[in-house]
């Protein structure tokens, strides 16, 4: 068990005690935890296969082929198709398939209709098809999942640049603080959004070429607050008596100036995660983002507004970022009045 | 013997947007000190005279311009790894705000096992016996090494401080004001408690603070300082009864006397700020305020000279 110091145990009962935001911080927690498992409730795959006596979970693993239960073919088994056989041949053998039983690739066709399918829970279509016939609560799901690891893959890695060169700015100061400070505003000028254009004329970005791009046009934020917050941590006394017993630089930097600029970090992470969600759709929306037919909220959002006529797409996908983002909002607002400082300063 | 031989601290002054070196601050200029094990020597002189910075630069926190540290007769290179750590064993402070000093995020216990564990010093279960034995000594026995600072009172929290201090047993304890952060009440206790601690571990005190009578109560010599340098060092008495510097004269008619029959004494009061010490005055610092300034004191630096045993004083009318 960790033994948290009383500032911080403070500031989660306090945060706790803010029911909107410790609510939202635990729905978007266990749905983050959901995009983990997502396979098991959203996938054409199924989740057990009972065959001939033996039991199958091609949910997880290599590709079952459909030669395996009897099929024709030698490609992956239609779950779906295979259930239907088995219920019509009541042999005992059966298929359960996920609650949604479409993955976010597959092309549903339905005989005399043309995409986008409407909603229709006969079908497991809860929020209808895209444009292509694909299943829409599938491709929110995963596309969340994309959205959502994304921010916190770019959230990680500008934080780790940030605090790095943020607090040796600070804590150095002088010449070193100097050119870096230069540096960030020179870079904060390159525009980003047609450096994307460009690099994505070129090559195609991917999940991790696109965190990359992001974090190389995106570290000099965090770096700004991190050196402020260090400035003022090193000119307090504790930081003078750590050295007056004969501390090293990197132990004061992490055992007290890191500790103590914690709030500044944890306050930050809700907004940097809601700004990478909006980065990421936006991107998808203009087509700079991850390539077609990745999942995403911003392709989606854009058959959406192209097809106000099939108006359960953009109200799904609205729904979802409004809901989500909202949330995050709400986390961020409890985490800063859980470390206002003026909150916890007693005076004597 | 820990010493300071002509110390100057500067500190540069920087402006425009490329941070080009455009002046500097004089806050310690040619100070000479030094401190015996045992004794007590006040540093006294108004906000801003450079007695904090002075002792600051003494325990190699601040970087010294110019001038030498000698421990020992060893000269102390804060370059020198080595060298500083066993300066630091040697040397430790205490500060003057107990709440801005400890890390209010540590426990009782890393602060005061953190020395040990900086310099590699002792088992865990040593170390809890060493500083159960030392906030013993600073009267803090009975208390839970999992309390955190904001749980003590001020005067608390300053043994605290005054026991990080001790952890390493230094022999040497520099106090930068450790008694202006507390009430009045709680003074008294923590002055004891340090005359205490000297008596039993045979201390050498340096103790700046800008109360006189507190200074007055604890040392056994006194410097006075003014912008930057020391002016007067004396033992307490001679210096208290007989200064010899103008400024020392000034200081002491500054204290107010709770007798009402003096109120019409005699003062020399000062007037005037005290000038910058981005461009302190040519010759004697002193000059601009001082009531006895004349011609030579303008142009002509005095140095400190003994006056009588032991007293020294920097000041011109001393020669005539």
């Amino acid at each position: 068990m960790i033994r948290l110091d009383p500032i911080t145990r403070d500031r989660l009962t306090r945060f706790q005690g803010i029911r909107r935001g410790w609510w939202s911080a635990l729905i978007l927690m266990a749905l983050i935890a959901f995009t983990l498992v997502a396979e098991l409730f959203v996938n054409s795959r199924a989740l057990i296969v009972h065959y001939d006596g033996e039991w199958y979970f091609p949910t997880y693993g290599a590709v079952i082929p459909g030669t395996t239960f009897g099929e024709e073919y030698a490609y992956e088994t239609n779950y779906k198709l295979l259930q239907k056989r088995f219920a019509d041949e009541g042999s005992g053998n059966w298929v359960l398939m996920p609650p949604v039983p479409f993955d976010p690739y597959e092309i549903n066709s339905y005989a005399g209709e043309f995409p986008p399918h409407a909603p229709n829970f006969d079908r497991g279509h809860y929020l209808g098809t895209d444009i292509a016939g694909r299943d829409v609560t599938a491709r929110l799901v995963y596309g969340f999942r994309i959205a959502i690891w994304f921010s916190i893959a770019l959230l990680a890695s500008t934080y780790v640049i940030g605090i790095i060169l943020g607090c040796l700015m600070g804590y150095r100061g002088g010449w070193f603080d100097l050119i870096v400070q230069r540096l960030i505003e020179v870079w904060s000028n390159v525009p980003f959004l047609y450096i994307i254009m460009i690099v994505a004329s070129i090559v195609t970005p991917d999940f991790g070429m696109l965190v990359f791009l992001m974090v190389i046009f995106g570290w000099m934020g965090m770096t700004w607050y991190m050196r402020t917050a260090t400035y003022k941590e090193v000119s307090r006394d504790y930081v003078m008596a750590a050295k007056a017993l004969g501390a090293s630089d990197w132990r004061i930097i992490t055992t007290h100036i890191l500790p103590n600029t914690v709030s500044v970090i944890v306050t930050f992470i809700p907004f940097s995660v809601a700004g990478g969600i909006t980065a990421l759709t936006a991107l998808d929306y203009l087509g700079f983002g991850l390539p077609p037919p990745t999942p995403s909220w911003g392709e989606l959002l854009k058959q959406g507004t192209d097809r106000l006529d099939a108006a359960w797409i953009v109200t799904s996908v609205v729904t979802g970022l409004v809901l989500v983002l909202v949330m995050v909002t709400f986390v961020g607002e409890a985490i800063r009045e859980a470390f206002d400082p003026r909150r916890l300063t007693r005076y004597e | 013997m820990l010493e300071a031989r002509a110390l100057d601290v500067n500190f540069p002054v920087f402006q425009g947007v490329l941070k080009r070196q455009v002046g500097s601050i004089s806050a310690v200029s040619n100070v000479s000190l030094s401190v015996r094990r045992g004794e007590t020597l006040g540093l006294v002189g108004e906000s801003g005279c450079g007695k904090s910075t002075f002792l600051k630069a003494l325990a190699a926190l601040v970087k010294r311009s110019q001038g030498e540290v000698r421990l020992d007769n060893q000269i102390i290179d804060p370059t020198v790894q080595s060298d500083l750590a066993a300066f630091r064993r040697s040397v430790q402070m205490v500060f003057q705000d107990p709440a801005e000093s400890l890390n209010s995020r540590h426990s009782l216990h890393q602060i005061l096992t953190e020395p040990y564990e900086i310099h590699g010093l002792y088992s865990p279960s040593e170390r809890i016996e060493r500083v159960q034995a030392i906030l013993n000594s600073v009267g803090l026995g009975n208390t839970s090494l999992s309390k955190y600072p904001h749980e003590f009172s001020g005067g608390q929290r300053q043994r605290i401080g005054v026991a990080r201090a001790l952890t390493l047993e230094p022999d040497y304890l520099l106090c930068d004001e450790p008694v202006s952060a507390l009430d009045v009440s709680v003074q008294a206790q923590l002055l004891n408690l340090l005359m205490e601690l000297q008596e039993a571990r045979q201390l050498g005190l340096l103790i700046v603070a800008h109360d006189l009578s507190v200074v007055r109560h604890i040392s056994h010599r006194v410097g006075v300082m003014y912008l930057g340098e020391l002016v007067e060092l004396a033992p307490t008495l001679p210096l208290y009864t007989e200064p010899k510097h103008p400024y020392t004269e000034a200081l002491l008619d500054a204290v107010p006397v709770p007798d009402p029959t003096r109120r019409n004494r005699p003062r020399t009061v000062l007037s005037g700020e005290i000038p910058s010490p981005q461009n302190p005055p040519a010759g004697c610092r002193f000059h601009t305020r001082c009531p006895h300034a004349w011609e030579r004191c303008r142009v002509e630096k005095p140095a400190l000279q003994m006056i009588a045993t032991d007293h020294f004083a920097a000041c011109h009318r001393n020669d005539t």
